[in-house]
């Protein structure tokens, strides 16, 4: 691919990777290197990106898994260096709270962490997610369960409406 | 189970996102969501906050090199095998990287101006970072290091005593696209020739593309002014930022 065809590339989709990025990982700079990581990723596949149905649809796939990757390996870092940030024990935690989300997309296993993000970062409908991921309605569903679960054994303290 | 923030009714971000980058043309979506935005004021907002980040990118961000730093990585990466003296150099450049780094520690995004550093190899092996000046010798390898706190095309051109102007970096021809903030060593070193004396190095920030054959016949002009003394050269009429560094090459 020539240099004109990657920045338009970078023009039309750099925003919308870089925007997932920030809401998954929160940090800007971390969030442009992930930027970079997905866009090598797109030039690596040559052809194989240009002929996607939907470049968009690819593009939301791989940044996601990058990130999760990311969050996962932060958390291992994290821990490794005993880093506990203080907690406010007046508030609540809850999953329309981004760093809440953050938390737990590192610790569940990435096919909820995957859903976690489509629905909750995204606001894709379970349908959608359904037809995103080739899986039913059903299993989507289930999935949310799942990961709102191992949310809860996480953190007992989360607060999740039904 | 708590549902996200827009209502049951709402588009999602992934449909956003596929209108505005074209990808829902002719589709039934496409209306579907257009006649959505036309009612939905939540929806509305948020396509016009996406819209207006597309316009933005490119403002906030260096796209040419974002650009050029993705596809010479994506080159590096699939590079299928590379000769035994390719693979040495690479290795060497790899000494000098890791050496460097591990004296020197972290640094990759500084802030200030723009500058040119240089490190060497000696025919021992032993990797030192270079003050301008400093005497080296045929047979040492040398490798370039740029900072420059601006979006920048770079150029790094020698000027030797032999009136000779090499060009050692120039990108694809037009400089080398540099990321505002970043702190590297450009790819692969140089190994001294026989040639002894002075050379002087000249890393040029430019604020737009320039042919590289503009770049080297200002370097040609300085040099024939310098009457054959390329330590006595402290620029070159080109508007760019310029940093110098002197070579001092001599017989061990």
């Amino acid at each position: 691919m020539e240099l004109p065809e990657i920045e338009a590339l970078y023009r039309r989709h750099g925003p919308m990777v870089l925007r997932r990025a920030r809401a998954i990982l929160g940090d800007d700079a971390q969030a442009k290197d992930a930027m970079q990581e997905v866009f090598i990723r797109a030039l690596k596949t040559g052809d194989g990106f240009r002929h996607q149905a939907s470049p968009v649809t690819w593009l939301y796939q791989i940044t996601t898994h990058h990130c999760l990757n990311q969050c996962r390996d932060r958390s291992r870092r994290a821990r490794l260096l005993e880093t506990q940030s203080p907690t406010d024990e007046h508030q609540t935690p809850n999953l329309e709270d981004r760093a809440t989300l953050r938390a737990l997309l590192a610790k569940v296993p990435e096919e909820l962490g995957e859903i976690a993000v489509y629905y909750y970062v995204d606001q894709m409908k379970q349908d959608e997610i359904a037809e995103r991921l080739g899986v039913s309605r059903r299993t989507v569903g289930n999935r949310l369960e799942a990961f709102l679960l191992a949310a809860r054994a996480a953190d007992p303290a989360l607060e999740v409406s039904a | 189970m708590k549902s996200p923030t827009r209502s049951v009714d709402c588009v999602s971000d992934l449909t956003l996102d596929r209108l505005l980058a074209g990808e829902l043309e002719g589709q039934p979506l496409s209306s579907a969501t257009e006649a959505h935005l036309s009612q939905c004021a939540a929806c509305h907002a948020r396509h016009q906050a996406l819209r207006e980040a597309l316009t933005r990118f490119p403002q906030e961000h260096f796209v040419s090199g974002l650009a050029a730093q993705a596809r010479a990585r994506s080159r590096r990466f699939s590079a299928p095998k590379v000769t035994a003296a390719v693979g040495s150099l690479l290795a060497l450049a790899a000494s000098l990287l890791v050496v460097v780094h591990v004296s020197q520690g972290p640094t990759e995004r500084v802030k200030g101006s723009e500058a040119l550093s240089v490190v060497v190899k000696r025919l021992n092996g032993k990797v030192e970072p270079m003050l301008s000046g400093t005497k080296v010798s045929p047979g040492e390898a040398i490798r370039f290091r740029v900072v420059s706190p601006r979006a920048a095309w770079v150029f790094v051109v020698g000027m030797d005593s032999a009136g000779q102007v090499s060009p050692y970096a120039e990108g694809d021809g037009t400089g080398l696209p540099w990321t505002a903030g970043t702190d590297a060593f450009l790819d692969g070193s140089i190994v001294l020739d026989q040639t002894l004396g002075p050379e002087q190095l000249v890393a040029l920030f430019c604020a737009k593309p320039l042919p590289a054959s503009t770049v080297l016949a200002a370097a040609r002009g300085a040099l024939t002014q310098s009457n054959g003394h390329p330590e006595k050269i402290h620029a070159l009429s080109l508007d760019c930022v310029q940093r110098f560094f002197l070579l001092n090459k001599a017989a061990r």
